[in-house]
């Protein structure tokens, strides 16, 4: 009996190290990395994340930096990355050390950079484990700049750093509580970006302040909308039409859920929408969609995302 | 490495895969990992959309869902295209010993594009599509071109191949997605391998890692149906590895391997 038990044991043992390490776990910081922006990726098989412990090391290889928004990729020679972050087995951080070190020219200024370009503290770090054993995992990390060859162009010392880490065949289950390590480090390292977070707003808000709005496309029903399109909608009158009276509550709602808010009705706005013809169908009848209309636009008054 | 399984690890694989297809199948990573050749596009752009239609009671596609009565909300996602280009450079690394800079002078140096069909219930995905829902066939594409300094790699062509809804061997699933919020990974194996990775491709799989960490979009979540999510158009950034061949599925080979020796260990324990 006991040995019929032992197996069973195993045998379920087994089954849960095929399905438990599935589930997603642990949280990201949510950062964006800004301008100038280097790239790295592996350049050696020896190089990718290791966890003993106590401490994280990457280390990877810089291989582009990009100085503005659609300029110039300048490909970084001779490049090495080191980030190393202090982690209890509980998860806790202590503090830690990045380096991003190469030879890189700006060809729009000709100016050269070289040794270490840029180097700092470890301030936050997120990771989840999104990938089965094996897989995939992200991480990210809040730094401050504190030396460095391109320091004053990162924002000079202190400045914010943040960095977007993919850990491929990762071995991370969502603990610290036992060392593992993935192949291989690839992501993004640059200035955090200014772009503040802001509580819901309002229609009106919105059209007024195209300015500060987080992204400037959308896609709806399929189709590609600019910023001039959307505040376009957003300053239409609706004489009566139901799409259009939704659509700009949708667009205020998706405007402030990419602001950091949180609405998930928008699913059901734009399905709703999509199935009575898109924006500008005409139609006069809500067809059950009101009561969502409504619940929009409560949140966009900074009320409750509910029905 | 695909083939590389003896016969009683693919038996013990294969019970391995069944306690896997017990989990909602395609909500979660297949866990690929990247070997050598390995393409990086790093900052490509990455866009999904949904075309969503009406249907009737029985899933029958009708012009216009109406409005009350019995058509409404019988909307339903048929299927989404998620493509992924860029125009700029790329890194080649091809055995672990250097990254190679990938250039071209003129076009688009990357570009995929894969369909993603759903069941008619809208509740699950069923695999890869193109351009006939409801079939298993497929017409995406990829390729990605470029010249370096690797006298093996210098056609123009890096790599091509047709993204499939065929499981490559010790997967679960033909693709995977998982993620929180605007952040995330997808994975894809594609076959039919073309251009200078060709001869490094093995059994001719390829497969394509993509991470994104902005998302636009996801209102709905990361749901593990994939209903929310893939009902949603997305845009955003994103780097993706592109590599051949698809190694063996590691944490099965790892699984396999664990209870093997457990199952010997028992068995010479029963003959002693």
């Amino acid at each position: 009996m006991i040995s019929s038990l032992r197996n069973m044991t195993v045998a379920v043992s087994c089954l849960l190290a095929s399905t438990v390490a599935l589930a997603g776990n642990g949280v990201l910081l949510g950062v964006q990395v800004a301008y100038p922006r280097v790239n790295f990726t592996e350049g050696l098989a020896s190089q990718g994340a290791v966890y003993n412990g106590s401490v994280l090391t990457i280390t990877s290889t810089p291989v582009f930096l990009t100085f503005s928004e659609g300029g110039t990729e300048e490909f970084i020679l001779g490049g090495s990355l080191t980030l190393s972050a202090n982690i209890d087995g509980g998860g806790a951080l202590s503090g830690g050390t990045f380096s991003i070190s190469g030879n890189v020219t700006d060809t729009a200024t000709s100016a050269v950079y070289s040794g270490v370009l840029l180097s700092g503290t470890v301030a936050d770090y997120g990771i989840i484990d999104v990938g089965i054993p094996g897989g995939t995992d992200l991480a990210d990390f809040s730094m401050n700049a504190t030396s460095g060859s391109m320091l004053a162009t990162a924002g000079g010392s202190g400045a914010a750093v943040n960095a977007l880490v993919a850990l491929e065949g990762s071995s991370f289950s969502g603990s610290f509580a036992a060392s593992w390590s993935a192949d291989r480090a690839k992501g993004d390292i640059g200035p955090a970006p200014s772009v503040p977070q802001l509580p819901p707003h309002t229609i009106g808000f919105w059209k007024n302040h195209p300015e500060v709005w987080p992204v400037t496309t959308m896609v709806i029903c399929g189709n590609s909308l600019n910023q001039d399109e959307l505040v376009s909608v957003l300053g239409s009158s609706p004489r009566g039409d139901v799409t259009i009276i939704m659509a700009r509550q949708l667009i205020a709602s998706r405007l402030n859920v990419a602001s950091g808010n949180s609405c998930p009705l928008t699913v059901d706005a734009e399905a709703w929408l999509c199935s009575h013809g898109g924006i500008g169908a005409s139609r006069k009848k809500w067809d059950g969609g009101e009561e969502l209309k409504n619940a929009l636009d409560q949140f966009n008054n900074g009320g409750a995302c509910s029905l | 490495m695909q083939s590389g399984f003896s016969m009683p690890l693919r038996g013990l694989a294969a019970a391995g895969l069944l306690f896997f297809a017990a989990v909602p199948g395609h909500a979660t990573s297949i866990g690929l990992t990247p070997v050598y050749p390995d393409l990086t596009t790093s900052g490509a752009t990455l866009s999904y959309s949904y075309t969503a239609v009406c249907q009737n009671s029985s899933g029958s596609s009708i012009g216009s869902c109406g409005s009350g009565g019995r058509n409404t909300a019988r909307w339903d996602l048929t299927y989404g295209v998620l493509t992924l280009t860029k125009d700029g450079s790329q890194t080649l690394n091809v055995d672990g010993t250097g990254v190679l800079p990938v250039s071209n002078s003129a076009g688009t140096n990357y570009n995929l594009k894969v369909v993603i069909g759903f069941n008619a219930g809208g509740t699950s995905i069923s695999g890869i599509l193109a351009n006939n829902p409801g079939t298993t066939t497929h017409t995406s594409a990829l390729s990605a071109t470029g010249l370096t300094s690797d006298p093996n790699f210098q056609s123009g062509t890096i790599v091509s191949g047709t993204p499939t809804s065929a499981v490559p061997y010790g997967y679960s699933a033909p693709f995977g997605y998982s993620g929180t919020g605007v952040s995330g990974v997808f994975e894809f194996v594609f076959n039919n391998v073309g251009g200078d990775m060709d001869p490094y491709a093995g059994a001719d799989w390829g497969g394509i890692i993509i991470n994104t960490y902005n998302l636009t979009g996801v209102t709905g979540g990361w749901d593990a149906a994939g209903v929310n999510f893939w009902k949603t158009s997305h845009s955003g950034t994103a780097n993706l590895d592109t590599f051949v061949p698809v190694p063996g599925a590691a944490w099965l080979f790892g699984s396999a391997l664990a209870c093997l020796g457990w199952i010997r260990q028992r068995a010479a324990h029963m003959v002693a």
